[in-house]
């Protein structure tokens, strides 16, 4: 796979979020942004393409729709 | 662009003797030449002689309506869709596409990221009851390590999950795959894991 290099300015808080998820998912900093870049173009094509996201709470069975602005 | 991936030995059954071969990653004209007018002629022709989509099991040909073409162009649109191949003697032996943006069903692994093997195929001519002499043996083999290392370089632990056409089941299984249930109730084919550990003990045994 061919890569390219870039500088990420984060204030502290986006760094401690990132510092944490990426322990949380197991995976490195970078191996945890691409994967979320991978799932914003995933979720931002569904939305384009006239689908809808939503996130359910199993209890209630309450939608809430997940908006891409 | 289609890059090489590595080298990979498939028995030619025919000769009893391995064979170099390349893996490459992203699909090129000649992959999808291959597809258009030797893979897709005898999957057609093969399918033909089934009445329906269930009976073409018997035949190893249900997936005959596979568009290897569109899966390409959508792969080299979507990040996370991968596709790879497997080429030897100047044809395309094996075709497969993945998608890096599912998550784990497997209880020792649930939500965790994985590499889902949307699709996986080898060349009709190297199918047992598709042809009556299959040449290459080790395509698909080859092409589930691949999905397993990609998982690995991206961090997933060698994760990895499919939907498995009835004729498949026994050899993902086979090959290390655990059936799990699949909560929507929508696909009709079997789900099956393959957990980090098992993707590790895989790869040992390929070596």
């Amino acid at each position: 796979m061919d890569r390219k290099q870039m500088t990420l300015v984060l204030s502290d808080k986006e760094m401690t979020l990132l510092d944490e998820l990426a322990e949380h998912r197991g995976m490195s900093k970078t191996a945890l942004v691409r994967q979320a870049l991978r799932l914003y173009q995933s979720v931002t094509e569904r939305i384009e393409g006239g689908e809808k996201v939503f996130v359910e709470r199993p209890a209630t069975k309450e939608k809430t729709e997940l908006m891409v602005l | 662009m289609k890059q090489v991936v590595g080298p990979v030995d498939l028995l030619n059954r025919h000769t009893s003797v391995f064979e170099e071969a390349c893996i490459v990653h992203g699909l090129d004209e000649l992959n999808l030449d291959d597809f258009e007018r030797h893979w897709q002629p005898m999957l057609q022709a093969r399918r033909a002689e089934f009445p329906d989509y269930a009976a073409a099991c018997a035949g190893n040909v249900q997936d005959w309506h596979w568009d290897w073409v569109f899966e390409s162009y959508k792969a080299q649109h979507t990040l996370g869709y991968d596709t790879f191949g497997i080429e030897c003697d100047g044809r395309t032996q094996a075709l497969m596409v993945v998608d890096s943006n599912q998550f784990a069903l497997h209880p020792s692994q649930q939500r965790k990221e994985l590499v889902h093997i949307a699709r996986l195929a080898t060349a009709p001519w190297n199918r047992t009851k598709t042809v009556e002499h299959p040449k290459y043996k080790g395509a698909g083999r080859a092409l589930v390590a691949t999905a397993i290392s990609l998982s690995i370089e991206l961090e997933f632990g060698g994760r990895v999950g499919l939907h498995a056409l009835p004729q498949s089941e026994d050899w993902y299984r086979r090959c290390g795959f655990f059936e799990v249930p699949d909560p929507n109730p929508k696909n009709t084919l079997k789900y099956f894991e393959m957990t980090a550990d098992a993707a590790a003990k895989f790869l040992q045994e390929g070596e």
